[in-house]
């Protein structure tokens, strides 16, 4: 498995500065390339460093939908970025960058060495932070510089936390009083949970929008997984964090009503689904891990697919304003699918609230929070595929990769549903 | 026998015939760092940038000489280190590594460089006097002798209170001629403090080594001539080494290498532009944003800060790292840009911090 992970590395590191003379073939082939790290089993020890220790890889069962997603959703936005970034004039070198940063997510998930883990963020944020500098919209430089200090501040105090803990492999963490505490912080920064959430909407709205597809729903809730995985040996509070999460999840869809924009509203909306991973992190019920796994995976493509609707928006219509999209036949399929799979009322993300649910204590005033919490992330979603719909019937010219890419990555979350409860049975 | 005592005439006198030679300047400096490569590792990595300062300087009279002034700066730092039971090479060793790079400060001809370089060479005496006092000292009377030493490296590196000649001979010099000077002479008074150990209290060496970081970060935030920041960044550096020189020499040697390799690009740049990805790259070095060479040292000083001296420590340093993020990031905005950049560098930087393993351990066991 050391050969995989080094081949794998070796070609995936190499086809994505390939890319970024070449651009898109190049980029694609990194991305398959990464798919070699999904066939390798078990932990594989790497090498020894001095003082953090072991430095080992893994996939296991519980790592796989992340890896995987990750790495499919990467080469989805990648099949539909072209027409999107000719529209921009983005240089050719985006797609390296872009490859760069799917390797990230790969990175997060498969180091057990959480100071690696950390040089794994690091290189997520570098890679985003560059896109959005050079590609983003509006005041693209002040917000990227915004998300970049924030991204920082949540990675440095989770390796604040880790350092201080003494423990940098994840089997057998543990941490005790502020070091715990830091570490629970610095991943709800990066999450953008609520009251660390202000810079999210400005950084997922006004990155390009094959960058959002990614940041919005796999950068930050990559972050869920290691709250999960950690957890026992930080002893954070588990029922306290579940409610937070549920209270996030509503605070995060209140603030999707004030939007006008569709993607500033998709970047509230995952707020409010960091919220929800945030309380599937915490459950304690033995369903916990799949309510966790199946809400990231249906909310990363069915958010993937909301924001390359509003990319197929800003090419063929130039707007992003909820008042000016028009919508015909296929676009609407794709926002019905969309919004009804966000919304959890089908699609694997329905199992995961599901799953969320059966993990509530037997508390009344966190019954309420659940409920309020079900019912406001449904109610968005319909408020957002409302807005659309109002906007009226139209004819939307729309790329022919842009649509199939999008429509792939709007259907899996019900694709992966009987998949999943086979699974069960 | 030691082989310097024929490769270093055979070089000299070759040299003296052939004005441009860079190859040759490189292949000496090579040719001692593999002889070492047997008995002395450490004096093999730190050829790395001496080669590059070969190369370092691409216009101005005294340009063909910058290869010479490393190759006699890399013979000192030599000495240095053979002449651990030899005071009188360690000293000797030491005005080479630190004179050399500094007289061609210069190089394009400019009142301020040669104002700059008289200011140096002043300060660089009373340095030189003290380590020449210290080091005769040591077997004798060995506390006063010990904290001469260290005061002799300490002004050299430009810690605090010793670090206005920093700022003053920055500020006024030219960014080519800084290319060497901010970069040659640091390396050798870190590689002295590695190879000299001179023992001072831990509380000396911590005071001064967090107020030069404090002093340099405020000095760098409130400076808007580039040169001025980057002097100041020099201060704030040697700050960190210092401070880790009680938790391991190794690891303060590692911090002034790597910024002294990205200050050496840095100031390449200011003086002859380059493009932004080499911009990016030394600026996060600078910072300590990996993958690059200088994550590492600041890593583990932040670890080895926060389990040896405490928590508090460890957030101090960690303050002094975010606290320079602002001034970089204005260093990026105002590098000139360019398409012919000082790449050597910047690879140099990449590929060290993309291999940690290779020689992290290592370092920290010096």
């Amino acid at each position: 498995m050391f050969d995989l992970f080094l081949l794998a590395t070796a070609l995936a590191a190499a086809l994505s500065i390939a890319a970024l003379k070449a651009g898109r073939p190049a980029a694609l082939a990194a991305q398959l390339a990464m798919f070699l790290y999904l066939a390798q089993q078990g932990r594989q020890h790497l090498v020894s460093m001095p003082y953090i220790g072991e430095v080992a890889v893994s996939l296991d069962f519980y790592k796989m939908p992340f890896a995987a997603t990750s790495i499919a959703l990467g080469l989805l936005v990648t099949l539909y970025a072209s027409r999107y970034l000719e529209h921009i004039q983005a240089a050719r070198w985006y797609y390296g960058v872009h490859a760069l940063y799917v390797l990230s997510f790969v990175w997060i998930i498969l180091f057990e060495n959480l100071v690696f883990v950390f040089l794994a963020l690091e290189l997520s944020i570098i890679t985003s932070f560059l896109l959005i500098w050079y590609f983003g919209y509006g005041d693209r430089r002040r917000v990227g510089l915004l998300y970049f200090i924030w991204a920082q501040v949540g990675s440095i105090l989770f390796l604040v936390g880790v350092a201080l803990s003494g423990h940098f492999v994840a089997e057998g963490f543990k941490a005790f009083g502020l070091a715990s505490l830091l570490v629970l912080v610095g991943l709800l920064v990066k999450m953008g949970t609520a009251g660390a959430h202000f810079w999210l909407p400005y950084a997922h709205a006004e990155a390009p929008t094959p960058l959002s597809a990614l940041l919005s729903p796999v950068h930050v809730g990559l972050m869920a997984y290691w709250i999960w995985r950690l957890r026992e040996g930080a002893q954070w509070p588990l029922e306290v964090l579940y409610a937070y999460g549920l209270a996030t999840a509503i605070y995060g869809s209140f603030l999707v009503f004030r939007e006008v924009d569709i993607k500033r509203a998709l970047a509230d909306s995952t707020i409010a689904n960091m919220g929800l991973l945030v309380a599937a992190a915490a459950v304690k019920h033995p369903l916990g891990y799949f309510a966790l796994a199946l809400l990231f995976v249906g909310h990363a493509f069915a958010k993937a697919a909301g924001f390359m609707l509003s990319g197929i928006y800003i090419v063929g219509l130039h707007t992003r304003r909820f008042d000016e999209l028009r919508w015909d036949l296929k676009i609407f399929a794709i926002a019905v699918m969309t919004f009804v799979a966000l919304s959890g009322v089908f699609g694997i993300n329905l199992l995961g609230k599901i799953g969320v649910a059966l993990g509530a204590p037997h508390s009344l005033s966190v019954v309420v929070l659940l409920i309020a919490a079900l019912f406001t992330t449904a109610l968005y979603s319909f408020y957002i595929l409302n807005r659309i719909y109002k906007g009226g019937a139209g004819e939307v010219s729309v790329d022919g990769e842009m649509y199939i890419s999008t429509l792939a990555s709007a259907v899996l979350p019900y694709i992966l549903m009987p998949v999943v409860l086979l699974w069960f049975l | 026998m030691d082989p310097l005592i024929y490769i270093l005439p055979a070089y000299v006198v070759a040299r003296l015939y052939i004005p441009r030679a860079s190859l040759l300047d490189a292949a000496y400096i090579a040719a001692l760092a593999v002889w070492t490569a047997k008995t002395n590792i450490l004096l093999t990595l730190l050829a790395l940038p001496y080669i590059l300062a070969v190369f370092v300087l691409d216009r101005g009279r005294l340009a063909p000489y910058a290869g010479f002034a490393a190759a006699v700066s890399y013979t000192g730092i030599y000495l240095v280190a053979v002449g651990q039971e030899a005071p009188h090479l360690a000293a000797l060793g030491f005005v080479m590594a630190a004179a050399a790079p500094a007289t061609l400060l210069p190089v394009l001809d400019d009142e301020g460089s040669l104002g700059g370089l008289f200011r140096y060479l002043l300060i660089s005496a009373i340095s030189t006097s003290m380590l020449i006092s210290g080091l005769a000292l040591r077997g004798t009377w060995g506390d006063v002798g010990n904290m001469l030493l260290f005061l002799a490296i300490a002004t050299e590196l430009g810690a605090v209170p010793m670090y206005m000649w920093v700022v003053d001979v920055y500020g006024r010099s030219s960014p080519a001629g800084l290319a060497l000077l901010a970069s040659l002479p640091k390396i050798a008074a870190a590689a002295a403090l590695v190879y000299l150990r001179p023992a001072v209290p831990q509380a000396v060496s911590l005071a001064v080594g967090a107020l030069s970081m404090l002093v340099g970060n405020l000095g760098a935030l409130t400076s808007q001539d580039l040169r001025r920041v980057l002097a100041y960044s020099t201060v704030a550096h040697s700050g960190f080494a210092l401070f880790a020189y009680v938790l391991s020499p190794g690891l303060a040697l590692a911090l002034v290498f790597a910024d002294a390799v990205g200050k050496m690009a840095l100031f390449r740049q200011l003086d002859g532009g380059g493009s932004r990805w080499e911009a990016l790259l030394l600026v996060m070095n600078q910072i300590g944003i990996p993958p690059v060479l200088g994550f590492w040292p600041k890593l583990y000083l932040l670890l080895a800060a926060t389990h040896v001296l405490g928590t508090a420590a460890g957030l101090f340093v960690l303050a002094n790292i975010v606290m320079s993020v602002p001034y970089y990031i204005r260093v990026f905005h105002t590098l000139p840009g360019g398409v012919v950049g000082f790449l050597h560098a910047a690879v140099v930087i990449l590929a060290l911090g993309l291999v940690p393993f290779a020689w992290l351990s290592w370092i920290l066991s010096l």
